[in-house]
């Protein structure tokens, strides 16, 4: 292994030196000469027909990537003439061209549109081959752009058509990457048998290339499913050929999946050696290209993984960034995961949550499932997940083990078939009796023989199958006290353990714990050993990462030990076992049995020990990481928490303005209609003087009117504040019965003077429209207040920036109506501002989703309201709009 | 006198019938009311020359007061009558916006009958 890393390191140079220069060359040489006979054939042939632009367009293609100047220039003649010609193929295949070039430089709009232009004029021209191409080419670009239904409807059609058409090459490619979309998806059943048809089709015709291609995607669905080796295997064959061909992309290619697929398997150093050589190599080639992301973010993860998280998230920003600006979505969701890791690692809970939420919202729009809210679970059930994947791969050895040992016991049978012939043979002769006694004893004993290694054979399945059954059980438990004593239980079926015990290394204190030995059966109270006492087995096994084996403690000690050592706890044992637990490169502690008898273990028993061991490992590290990750949630719930409050606190902020106004209104009536009073009673005091009694009555009547309004305003402002301290109080209030109608009248009014306060030049038309039928509903009234006042600001909010670009015919418009439905209530806020584009609806509701420029929005406002409704009020929040003519929310509340 | 008052809040008809009783009563002042700026402005229109002076909200649904205020000064007839504006929003920048609008006075809620009794008289 480690002269094979060695060679590796010395190759990786070496190639890297050769690629960039020597083998960029080879490859031109080789083009070169038929790149030059086509310019010649376009010299000679000078009529201005269809055969010139197929001798053109050819020469285009063979030059895209080696001479862009050229090649815009062949296929804007390859257009011209067409069009001339009124050629249709030769306009197509032209444009098909254009449309792949603007795709290797990452302009994915004007791509898309070309092959539109292009696939019309082929079909017209029912080209089959071409379309055939086309279909191929365009697919590759909307995969890209993450529309995988979309892409696999291109490919299938494009693979049909290559068939039609007899053109095995792109019926290679298509297979391949169908197999590749496929894994992408998760689907990997269905992607083998395209790679393999891939391969296979491949080989056939000695097509290099091909092969190359399907190696390199068997080498990611073995990647993908965690086979590690498998994939590595695959790649380096990859390697080999791109090697052969002198092909310096492809070869920056294979590196990159090599130092990837180390970088899985926790090897950093080799992880480090493949891909810097690659992101360096593809730094230098020119324009955009999308291995530099993908290189830096391969990079980030094993700087990360090895330590290095602050460095870790810089690449992953880096290559987030990049990606963002060559609308390059494939990998989004992976780069996002590592920044979201890396910060985790650093403690920066906020924009750990922040890329944790965009991860799952790529997810979501990859399997179109909405499920943001379970991002948590989700975390969770990927790290499992990869646990899983190690346990189906040990699985997946033993099976094959099986097989193997299967095949043996045939290969004896054939044996003995053979046996029998011969001696039959021998009969016939009736020659060398003494051959054939000797010959028949040989089969007897092979015979014997061969039953008792069938014995042992099927004792090694059953003890396989049970294996299986303990690793499934032991894995499966989330606690360390579980794993343990789950542990004790299985080891106990399988031989004498006595005595039995599981030792955990303690980091902080540099010891290993015994959190509970077992005993003939009773449970030992909790030890430790220090890692550096080095007269303890424990100690030893763990340094030193050996196994431990004796049968007879009392002479063989001395070898390990310089004297025996007096047990903890308990007796002394004659026969015992120690094995290291880990897992990858990390110990994690021991596992150990003992015995009072002599020589009380066989290599069987060693040899299921180990098995065990290595379930536990695994156990361990689950029990560990679920501990973890627990942490992990719980502090991202406070997180959240901190953030819904401060979204509050914002909304608050804006209450507080329209408050601070709305009041003044009242106060108005309430000092004016009291200064009123006072000069009216001093009025009525002089008619009384007076005598005039009529005057005093109607006097007295307008300060009774007076005090009756003084203490209406006085109860508005009353409410007004009472409003708002309901607004601020953080737990969620008691359901009442309350009156729809006026509380969307009165956040309806809060909303447009809080805008008013933000904004003095903010003016819209709003008009209500309320069902008089709608009896009081029972629900949280500050809660559906905060929806309606958000629902309205948001509205508020579209139609003042469509004013801004709108001139003086647009008359900003909010209105907002109730209604009666059968078992609902229906709220409905109307504008008439520019909608919610498509491509966003979907994500509107989720948290930290703002089009707001940063700092004006939170993002939590719609999701907060769709959690009050959903959530709190068992109702729905829906939206209706129209881009660029306005949109409605709709929220239903059941009566 | 004739005086417009445009504001949202109805109760304001009866605060400044009260406010201004003896004016009233010996035929100092007359008071029309409207609602909206819309309304105002439909007043202004069918009566013509007949309010001289208009006292008016900023904030209320629809056409606000700033709005009304520069159709009133823009468009309409000569000479145009004086506008005072009267808001719960009494800050520097809604103030600057109804005086580049050509408002003859800005005052704010809530409102200081005796202020707005002498402001009136001077006019008069």
């Amino acid at each position: 292994m480690i002269v094979h890393h060695q060679l590796c390191r010395k190759m990786v140079k070496k190639l890297l030196l050769l690629s960039i220069t020597v083998i960029c060359y080879n490859v031109l040489f080789s083009q070169q000469k038929t790149v030059d006979s086509l310019k010649t054939l376009l010299q000679s042939h000078t009529t201005a027909d269809t055969e010139q632009v197929n001798i053109i367009n050819s020469l285009a293609k063979l030059v895209r990537r080696s001479n862009p100047g050229l090649f815009d220039s062949l296929v804007t003649s390859a257009v011209s003439l067409s069009d001339q010609l009124n050629y249709k193929k030769g306009k197509g295949t032209a444009l098909t061209l254009k449309a792949v070039r603007y795709y290797d430089i990452s302009n994915f709009p004007a791509a898309t549109q070309t092959y539109e232009q292009a696939k019309l004029l082929l079909e017209s021209a029912n080209d089959i081959r071409g379309l055939s191409y086309l279909l191929r080419m365009r697919a590759n670009l909307v995969m890209d752009e993450g529309d995988y239904a979309k892409s696999l409807d291109d490919f299938l059609q494009g693979l049909k058509l290559a068939e039609q058409a007899g053109d095995i090459k792109q019926a290679i490619e298509i297979n391949r990457t169908v197999g590749y979309l496929y894994d992408i998806i998760g689907d990997y059943e269905k992607a083998v048998p395209y790679q393999n048809a891939a391969l296979r089709q491949a080989e056939s015709i000695g097509y290099k290339q091909g092969m190359s291609g399907a190696y390199n995607a068997i080498g990611k669905t073995y990647k993908t499913r965690g086979m590690y080796p498998a994939s590595l295997e695959a790649y380096m064959k990859n390697l080999r050929i791109d090697e052969e061909m002198k092909d310096s992309s492809n070869i920056a290619v294979s590196y990159s999946n090599i130092g990837d697929v180390y970088e899985r398997m926790g090897k950093y150093k080799e992880a480090f050696d493949y891909l810097r050589p690659a992101l360096a190599y593809n730094l230098k080639r020119a324009g955009k290209n999308t291995m530099i992301p993908w290189d830096e973010w391969a990079i980030g993860k094993a700087l990360t993984h090895s330590g290095n998280p602050d460095s870790g998230l810089y690449y992953a920003k880096h290559a987030y960034q990049l990606s963002q600006q060559m609308g390059w979505k494939l990998y989004l969701r992976e780069i996002t995961y590592l920044i979201a890791e890396s910060a985790a690692k650093l403690k920066q809970w906020d924009t750990a949550y922040k890329y944790q939420v965009l991860t799952s919202a790529y997810k979501d729009s990859l399997t179109g499932i909405e499920t943001t809210r379970k991002t948590v679970m989700l975390q969770a059930t990927f790290d499992l997940d990869k646990k899983q994947n190690v346990i189906d791969l040990q699985n997946a050895e033993h099976r094959r083990d099986r097989a193997f040992l299967i095949m043996v016991l045939g290969g004896l049978v054939t044996a003995v078939v053979l046996g029998i012939i011969l001696l039959r043979n021998n009969r016939q002769k009736q020659k060398a009796n003494a051959l054939l006694q000797r010959q028949k004893k040989e089969i007897d004993d092979k015979a014997s023989e061969l039953s008792l290694q069938k014995d042992e054979l099927q004792q090694s399945y059953s003890n396989i199958e049970l294996l299986g059954e303990i690793g499934r059980k032991i894995t499966s438990s989330l606690s360390i006290e579980t794993v343990i004593s789950t542990v004790y239980d299985n080891v106990n079926t399988l031989m004498d353990a006595s005595i039995f015990g599981i030792g955990i290394y303690n980091e902080e204190l540099k010891k290993i714990d015994f959190p509970a030995t077992y005993e003939n059966g009773t449970a030992l109270p909790f030890y430790s050993n220090s890692i550096y006492d080095q007269n303890r087995f424990a100690a030893l096994c763990f340094i030193s990462g050996k196994e431990i084996v004796m049968g007879e403690l009392e002479t063989e000690y001395q070898n390990y030990l310089q004297q025996v050592p007096a047990p903890k706890q308990g007796d002394q044992p004659v026969s015992l076992i120690y094995l290291p637990l880990k897992i990858k490169d990390r110990m994690l502690g021991v596992i150990t049995v003992q015995s009072f008898q002599r020589k009380a273990y066989s290599d069987h028993h060693l040899f299921m020990l180990r098995n065990i061991a290595v379930y536990t490992a695994i156990g361990l590290e689950n029990a560990e990481s679920f501990k973890k990750l627990n942490e992990t949630v719980d502090s991202l719930k406070k997180t959240q928490k901190q953030l819904i409050q401060s979204e509050k606190m914002a909304s608050l902020g804006e209450l507080i303005a329209g408050i601070a106004h709305e009041i003044q209104n009242p106060l108005n009536f309430v000092n004016n209609f009291s200064e009123v009073n006072k000069e009216l009673l001093d009025e009525m005091n002089e008619k009384v003087a007076e005598g005039n009694y009529e005057e005093v009555k109607a006097i007295a009547k307008d300060v009774a009117d007076n005090q009756e309004k003084i203490n209406f305003h006085g109860k508005r402002a009353d409410a007004i504040v009472k409003g708002m301290l309901q607004h601020s109080r953080t737990s969620s209030g008691q359901k009442e019965p309350t009156d729809i109608n006026a509380l969307v009248d009165e956040y309806l009014r809060l909303a447009y003077h809080g805008l008013r306060a933000k904004d003095k030049s903010f003016h819209a038309r709003f008009e209500t429209d309320f069902d008089n039928t709608i009896n009081n509903v029972t629900v949280v009234p500050q809660e559906i207040g905060r929806v309606i006042l958000n629902l309205l600001n948001n509205a508020f909010y579209a139609v003042t920036e469509k004013k801004k670009l709108a001139g003086d015919t647009y008359t900003p418009t909010v209105n907002i109506t109730t209604r009666k439905k059968t078992d609902r209530v229906e709220i409905k806020v109307n504008d008439n501002g520019n909608g919610v584009p498509q491509k966003i609806l979907d994500k509107i509701f989720q948290p930290f989703f703002t089009t707001k420029p940063a700092g004006q929005g939170t993002g939590l406002g719609l999701s907060l309201s769709y959690d009050i409704i959903t959530k709190g009020h068992g109702g729905e929040l829906k939206i209706e709009t129209r881009e660029g003519e306005g949109s409605s929310f709709i929220i239903l509340l059941p009566i | 006198m004739k005086i417009l008052v445009v504001d949202d809040e109805k109760d304001v008809q009866v605060l400044f019938e009260q406010r201004f009783r003896k004016e009233i009563k010996n035929g100092e002042m007359e008071f029309a009311f409207a609602y909206s700026g819309e309304e105002a402005l439909d007043y202004l229109t069918k009566h013509l020359h007949e309010a001289v002076l208009i006292l008016s909200d900023i904030n209320m649904p629809g056409m606000t007061g700033l709005e009304l205020l520069k159709q009133i000064k823009q468009k309409h007839h000569e000479p145009p009558p004086v506008v005072m504006m009267i808001t719960a929003y009494g800050d520097a920048e809604n103030y600057n916006m109804a005086m580049r609008l050509g408002a003859d006075d800005f005052l704010t809620k809530p409102l200081e009958f005796a202020v707005l009794k002498e402001k009136l008289k001077a006019i008069h």
